[in-house]
């Protein structure tokens, strides 16, 4: 039997305000345990909610971009439930009116094809305490309590791991470029959870689902994924049926353990939270949250599109927008070759980047240099080899023009005909046999001869150049011979 | 005569022209209530109060409350106070902020004598369920004073203080002033912050207090009154703020209404005869009462509603009371959470609190929640929705607030009654509707005090102030 895979995806973003969902303590990572809370966080009694209403511009302005309807009326709810991180014994949250609802993300799959998911609902609502598990003890951290997050909610409309990725990458990109979230799914700024059930090929009935916690990176939902089609294809195939349950993934075995079975489940008891009256958004509010939103990556994909960039080139720069953000930036010069831009960028910056293990945001390099890099080469003043040594100088001295870099280095490429015939002429007599190897059909000889001609002339002559005149000896070698 | 006896406007006076100074006030207050012999008191600060009083020399024109004696009931936060709001799972905390009702008093130049006894976590209208054990009643210690707000109210009866605050959840401070002769007023929901209030159940839970007349009730809202943006629930917009003004003014006229059965199924005739003396004699005043009809099915379901959705938000606000962060703590020995949580609040509570709680949860439960709670609100809006129709012709509802003196605490039964007698309960239609509501002193029997309650709309309070002021003028006429 063949089963196709229904996939539905819960993502926790982590929204970075200044302040928490419902209280004034500080949004913040890495500080002293315990230092950053407030009364509400504790649950002191008499304590209240109040709610952030940068949150809720936030809110409004993702629920924007996977084009949802926003809610012109905030009601907050509570879910209740007994935990030690959860210090009022409820988290405050939006289940019966979410802040946005009924949306759609397109993705784009490896082989071109585009696909819509739906995006039933994305609510407001407050992360509860870290906590660290030991062997005999549990060590609570309340700093996070409150930090505002919002949860996205997609419909069962992925049918592969590879939609799945795709998926949540589209939602990734969304919520960093509007630069409402670090979106880092290693420390937890970006949480998913996936539900997923096989349905028989050619049926509409849904299979039984599984939820699958604890995936703390994209390779993770990918490997989850693969691994529950397999057990739940097993189970089915061995004529069992699967068990609603929920179940952690554990990435270090690549497997998923069960957690909980759905008997297990708790009952939230959701009411409408008595301490917030409902609030009514106004038109300036929601209008002023709409049009200072940051721009998206489809307006990147627009503008690159239209440099000249390729899908593929483009969706290189899109997941870090940090590139895609610098690759913008140096087009407020006069950029000659949008592609020799990008592979300087994607190519030798991005490997400079990775090597020294920082980030593109710490790197020194004066934009307006690396375009008259990039021109330099366009123009074939220089070669891309030669260029290479220019941007590790440009690298190491971020004062340096490229003009001085290339005078300093005594570079420039030789493009003059005579001399380049001369050293090529040379080249060949010395090298008869790789002709030979060329004729018979060795095509590996030609890239010898044209690198025996950059050799001689010390990497100086235009490697077109000299290809196009070696091509012209070898023919001129065929018809003598 | 003792200056506890005397209103916020005669003491101010008296202060002011130095006829007594704030020492000597506070000096009565503090050995009145160190002398208590009813249970109405939790932490007492009597020490810091003379203190303060010894500081205060000069009193300011006009900040009324200057140097005035008050208590406090113990489900409000008071930094470096311990509260404990009557229940064990609170014992040892100290709270580290105080609630805004309290720092605008302070401010205002009030001083604290005490805090107040409680039923357990303001549940209860009996003032005997707190973990100190029965408030008695000052005038007679077989019978209570009536709750949640039991010490303030018995404070007030024994004039152990010049005002006392409570809070009312559904007659909290309106039903235990028919039992202490003093004026109880609840203004509308949202008008004053509810910041520092212990949760019982925030959707209808009311600041509310114990004033010796009409007046001081005005003064008190005029000082607690106000928009905190550290209370997402209080009101921002605009209302009548001349509650002073209005209160001492009295009203010209009013149009007044009741509800038959809310008067004529009272058993003790007495006080049905004596209600419509009192409609005869404000007409005199041109205050009209007139009856008008209610399906006794919105009567009925009060108690039901009332009790679904108070424990339904009850079983949510004290899920915080674990025994992990603060209070009573559970047997540390214990290694597993769960087992932990459950033996600090096996601990902590009392029974009736328990039983609450299972109630509320019980409501709120996915299989009961359309049937019990969603149906309970249900009946609370259809409640509201007729009395806001009420409110449209008439200025106010105006009720015996109780249907006897107080009980004894012998005829007082813990297991809860099948059949709801809403003589007893109509009080919470006012915070239903989150209306302003006030309880004046009215008759007695048997020399023990019986109020009545006047309702009107939300937001109205100014004007409820001075139709409350011209029934208190009428009713001390006929006395």
């Amino acid at each position: 039997m063949e089963y196709t895979p229904v996939i539905g995806i819960e993502i926790h973003v982590e929204l970075k305000t200044k302040s928490k969902m419902f209280s004034s303590g500080p949004v913040s990572y890495g500080k002293k345990i315990n230092s950053q809370t407030t009364y509400l966080d504790l649950a002191y009694p008499g304590s209240m909610p109040t709610v952030n209403m940068e949150a809720v511009k936030f809110g409004i302005q993702v629920a924007t971009a996977m084009k949802m309807d926003v809610a012109r009326t905030l009601y907050f709810d509570r879910k209740n439930y007994f935990y030690t991180d959860l210090p009022k014994g409820f988290q405050i949250t939006q289940n019966e009116n979410p802040i946005g609802s009924d949306g759609v993300i397109t993705i784009t799959l490896a082989d071109g094809t585009k696909k819509n998911i739906g995006v039933e609902r994305a609510h407001l609502e407050e992360d509860t305490a870290k906590q660290t598990h030991f062997p005999k003890y549990t060590l609570v951290d309340y700093n996070r309590c409150g930090t505002p997050l919002i949860e996205i909610v997609s419909r069962p409309d992925m049918h592969s791991p590879e939609e799945a990725i795709k998926y949540v990458e589209a939602i990734h990109e969304i919520v960093t470029y509007l630069d409402v979230s670090d979106g880092k799914m290693e420390e937890g700024s970006m949480r998913c959870d996936v539900n997923i059930s096989l349905m028989e090929k050619g049926s509409n009935i849904f299979g039984t689902k599984v939820e699958c916690k604890n995936l703390n990176s994209i390779m993770n939902v990918k490997s989850c994924l693969e691994y529950e089609i397999a057990r739940q294809t097993e189970i089915l195939n061995r004529g069992e049926k699967v068990e609603q349950e929920t179940r952690r993934y554990n990435d270090s075995k690549g497997i998923t353990e069960l957690m909980r079975k759905k008997t297990d489940a708790v009952d939230y008891k959701y009411f409408r939270e008595p301490n917030i009256s409902p609030i009514a958004l106004s038109c300036k509010f929601i209008n002023n949250a709409i049009s200072s939103m940051k721009h998206l990556p489809d307006y990147y994909v627009d503008k690159f599109t239209s440099l000249g960039l390729n899908s593929y080139q483009i969706s290189q720069l899109l997941p870090d927008k940090n590139y895609a953000y610098f690759y913008d930036e140096c087009f407020s010069y006069q950029v000659n070759s949008s592609k020799i831009l990008w592979n300087l960028l994607m190519g030798d910056i991005l490997s400079y980047v990775n090597k020294k293990e920082i980030k593109l945001q710490e790197l020194q390099i004066n934009k307006e240099e690396l375009v008259n890099l990039s021109n330099e080469i366009s123009s074939e003043a220089i070669s891309y080899q030669q260029g290479k040594d220019v941007l590790s100088e440009l690298l190491k001295d971020s004062s340096k023009t490229t003009k001085q870099i290339i005078k300093e280095l005594n570079l420039g490429q030789v493009n003059d005909g005579n001399i380049i015939n001369d050293i090529v002429t040379k080249v060949i007599g010395n090298n008869e046999q790789s002709i030979k190897d060329f004729l018979r059909g060795k095509d590996k000889a030609l890239g010898f001869i044209v690198g025996q001609v950059m050799k001689e002339s010390k990497g100086k002559v235009n490697p077109n150049k000299a290809k196009e005149l070696v091509l012209v000896k070898i023919e001129e070698y065929k018809e003598n011979h | 005569m003792s200056n506890l006896n005397k209103s916020i406007l005669e003491l101010h006076e008296e202060l002011l022209n130095k006829k007594i100074t704030v020492s000597s006030l506070i000096e009565e207050a503090c050995i009145k209530v160190e002398n208590d012999d009813c249970n109405l008191y939790e932490k007492k600060v009597t020490k810091q109060a003379r203190k303060i009083a010894s500081k205060r020399t000069q009193i300011r024109e006009d900040k009324l409350l200057d140097g005035i004696p008050f208590v406090l009931k113990d489900n409000y936060s008071t930094k470096g106070i311990e509260s404990t709001a009557g229940s064990n799972s609170l014992n040892g905390y100290v709270p580290l902020f105080d609630a805004t009702v309290y720092k605008k008093l302070k401010q205002a130049g009030a001083i604290l004598i005490s805090k107040s006894t409680m039923d357990e976590l303001a549940m209860g209208g009996t003032g005997t369920t707190s973990h100190l054990g029965v408030t008695l009643n000052p005038m007679d210690h077989t019978r209570i004073i009536g709750g949640s707000s039991s010490g303030s109210a018995g404070s007030m009866l024994a004039n152990h203080v010049t005002f006392a605050i409570g809070s009312d959840t559904g007659d909290s401070v309106r039903k235990p002033a028919s039992y202490a002769a003093c004026v109880g007023f609840k203004p509308t929901y949202g008008l004053i912050s509810r910041y520092g209030l212990f949760a019982f159940a925030q959707s209808l839970d009311t600041v509310a207090y114990f004033t010796k007349n009409v007046v001081d009730s005005a003064i008190l809202t005029d000082v607690l009154a106000g928009y905190d943006k550290k209370d997402a629930s209080s009101y921002k917009g605009k209302y009548d703020r001349n509650f002073i003004k209005k209160a001492q003014d009295g009203c010209k006229q009013a149009k007044l209404c009741y509800f038959p059965q809310l008067v004529n199924n009272i058993k003790d005739k007495y006080i049905v005869e004596q209600y419509f003396t009192l409609v005869e004699k404000l007409k005199k005043h041109n205050v009209v009462v007139e009856e008008v009809q209610i399906d006794e099915t919105l009567l009925n379901v009060i108690y039901p509603t009332y009790m679904i959705i108070s424990c339904a938000e009850a079983s949510s606000n004290d899920a915080c009371l674990d025994g992990i962060k603060y209070g009573q703590s559970g047997d540390i020995n214990l290694t597993n959470y769960r087992e932990y949580i459950k033996d600090a609040r096996t601990k902590g509570f009392s029974d009736m609190i328990k039983r609450r709680f299972v109630v509320g949860t019980y409501s709120l439960l996915s299989d009961n929640k359309e049937e019990v709670f969603i149906r309970a609100q249900k009946a609370r809006t259809k409640i509201i929705n007729y009395m806001n129709q009420v409110f449209e012709k008439y200025d106010g509802l105006l009720v015996p607030a109780s249907q006897n003196i107080a009980p004894k605490i012998e005829d007082i039964h813990y297991n809860w009654s099948k059949e709801s007698n809403y003589l007893d309960n109509h009080l919470s239609i006012g915070n239903f509707g989150g209306y302003p509501s006030i309880t004046l002193p009215w008759i007695r029997e048997n020399n023990f005090p019986i109020g009545i309650n006047l309702t009107s709309q939300i937001f109205t309070d100014a004007k409820l102030l001075s139709i409350a002021k011209t029934i208190e003028d009428t009713i001390k006429e006929e006395n």
